[in-house]
């Protein structure tokens, strides 16, 4: 098992190199001249060529791009055009916020969606699984920045019973957010837990297992479900990507600082030192949190572990 | 088609009707929740066009005699916002940019993947590895968030957005064309069309892309509603269609300040997005379980 982990672990660095080149270049596209930006509109020639100087921005690529991938190695992300402070620090100011609503989030649609799949899959009644998987498709197809301003109008303003609207930290300022994040990967999720409990439901051992006289609790999560979850955990990884970006839609909608305004700020003042050093962020934790599902799988299926 | 002859169950009650495209289409044509989906989308398109004719009012006329007035209104049936311009005329112009947009990225990212699938997984070999690197990496990138960041390099607007969109999405498409090719390249009938010396060129397009096709468009389906609701979502967060056009999600981004004075601007442009992609969506399903030959 342990090595399994370490190979897994092992595959992501030159993913994380591609990652940091890719960025890179991105930002090779980015309009303006970084050292103009920093210096403002009054500034001299020489100035300006002095600030290049001094941050080596005249400097061939490749050597550039060795400098930032050293720099972001040792987690320095260099520093923000207009405040001068270290990229690194503005955004672990900001991360755990986006990390609460993430992961509520991810709870939210996690137990929802999979219980709701589980009971559309299992019921006898055609009408609640027609109904529910009414509800999962309304799920999947309202704009989660729609679902955050209705909600925050009907909570917020019509019935005064929570106050969403900027602020972290406590509850009251966390339930709307990751409600709304959560409604459409939970949609997401009970569709595709029913169709998963649905495939395997007939399968020859899960007969087996009912002919043997198992309880219908354990016939359900220990062999259907161990089997549907396999795909369910694909699902969720690649919903942590929906996670991460939604969470710039929500922190918008309900002005929560986090990560995802720090990026529209970046944005809007053209600070791309800033917007370089979150994409990375992101895109490392993107990495990481597939890692994390890579290593589950291994977990729920032993044939993966030692292929 | 040519593996399909030794399949006798079918000719015998029909004469065409082994004929792939036409059995999906006739259940299809049974699913009465994708016709609904079908017909509401064929419905909003029809709308979105013909709105200089149905939208009672100019959408950018400023009346400001009729500010904030209310929903349910003769003159302004979905009210007013606060310059006075009819939301009723807007949600009709509203969609012109967005579908449009949308259906574009959509065709551009199906473009690129089913080049780089097909490339990927009938060449194999360096191709095969360099496609797939790229794409591992792309896919690295959560995809709104490199959406964004494409969009804040290449500056707002229209065309930017929809070339970002498209570039977003081409390693997903990539990546489903490459494991269809990958199964049918074994096939006979590509063997066949080989040893009648077709060129590669003509085996891709001509041989393995029609057959591959169905994961393919079910995928880009169900795609075009994600696609609205990110080209909303762009407009919605400023980086898509700047104001004062009438766009919907650039309208819930003007009506996000006004939630107390005037709900109703943010609810009928919002609802507009929301029908759309469930129109889409219903006709996705329906595609998705008449194509699947597993299903049937």
């Amino acid at each position: 098992m342990l090595l399994f982990i370490l190979r897994r672990a092992f595959f992501a660095i030159p993913v994380l190199i591609g990652v940091s080149l890719l960025t890179f270049i991105m930002f090779q596209f980015a309009p303006g001249d970084p050292a103009q930006l920093i210096l403002g509109n009054f500034a001299t020639p020489e100035g300006i060529a002095e600030q290049r100087a001094i941050m080596g921005l005249d400097d061939p690529l490749w050597l550039r791009y060795l400098r930032f991938l050293a720099g972001a190695v040792r987690g320095d992300l260099g520093k923000s055009y207009f405040g001068r402070q270290p990229v690194m620090d503005e955004i672990l100011a900001r991360l755990p916020s986006t990390f609460e609503l993430a992961l509520s989030a991810l709870t939210l649609a996690v137990v929802f969606g999979v219980s709701i799949g589980i009971f559309s899959a299992t019921t006898r009644s055609r009408l609640a699984d027609r109904g529910v998987m009414l509800l999962a498709l309304l799920g999947i197809s309202l704009p989660n920045y729609f679902i955050g301003i209705q909600l925050n109008y009907i909570f917020g303003v019509r019935l005064g019973w929570v106050s969403a609207i900027g602020g972290v930290g406590d509850f009251k300022h966390l339930i709307l957010p990751a409600t709304t994040l959560a409604v459409a990967i939970g949609a997401t999720l009970a569709r595709l837990t029913r169709s998963n409990v649905l495939e395997v439901i007939h399968a020859d051992y899960v007969r087996t297992a009912r002919a043997k006289g198992l309880e219908e609790r354990l016939v359900l999560w220990r062999h259907i479900m161990r089997n549907a979850l396999i795909n369910i955990v694909t699902v969720i990884g690649l919903n942590f990507g929906v996670l991460l970006g939604g969470t710039v839609f929500i922190e918008s909608v309900f002005a929560r600082p986090g990560l995802g305004l720090f990026t529209l700020s970046a944005i809007g003042k053209r600070d791309y030192a800033q917007v370089q050093g979150i994409v990375l962020v992101f895109a490392a934790s993107f990495v990481f949190a597939n890692l994390i599902v890579d290593l589950l799988y291994g977990f729920l299926d032993p044939r993966i572990r030692y292929s | 088609m040519a593996d399909k002859i030794g399949d006798r169950s079918a000719t015998k009650t029909r004469a065409h009707a082994d004929n792939f495209w036409v059995v999906s289409l006739r259940a299809l044509r049974r699913d009465a929740a994708a016709m609904i989906g079908l017909a509401g989308l064929l419905l909003i398109i029809l709308v979105t066009l013909l709105s200089p004719l149905l939208a009672p009012h100019d959408p950018l006329y400023q009346n400001y005699r009729a500010r904030y007035e209310p929903p349910g209104g003769a003159t302004y049936p979905f009210g007013t916002d606060d310059l006075g311009r009819d939301v009723l005329s807007r949600v009709l112009w509203g969609g012109r940019e967005s579908l449009g947009v949308a259906a574009l990225a959509i065709a551009i990212a199906m473009g690129g993947g089913v080049v780089v699938g097909l490339i990927s997984g009938y060449y194999g070999g360096w191709r095969d590895v360099l496609i797939q690197r790229v794409t591992e990496v792309w896919l690295a990138f959560p995809g709104i968030i490199f959406l964004i960041v494409l969009v804040s390099i290449l500056g707002t607007g229209l065309e930017k957005v929809m070339i970002a969109v498209g570039l977003t999405l081409i390693p997903g498409y990539g990546r489903l064309v490459r494991g269809a090719v990958l199964a049918a390249r074994a096939q006979d009938y590509v063997l066949a069309a080989r040893a009648l010396g077709a060129r590669d060129a003509r085996i891709m397009f001509h041989h393995i892309l029609p057959n591959i096709l169905p994961p393919v468009i079910v995928f880009a389906t169900l795609g075009l509603g994600s696609a609205i609701l990110i080209v909303g979502g762009l407009s919605f967060i400023g980086l898509g269609v700047n104001p004062p056009a009438p766009e919907w999600g650039a309208m819930l981004l003007y009506a996000r300040d006004k939630w107390r004075q005037a709900p109703w601007l943010s609810f009928y442009p919002g609802a507009a997005i929301f029908l759309t992609v469930l129109c889409v969506n219903l006709l996705g399903d329906g595609l998705r379980d008449a194509l699947d030959p597993k299903l049937r």
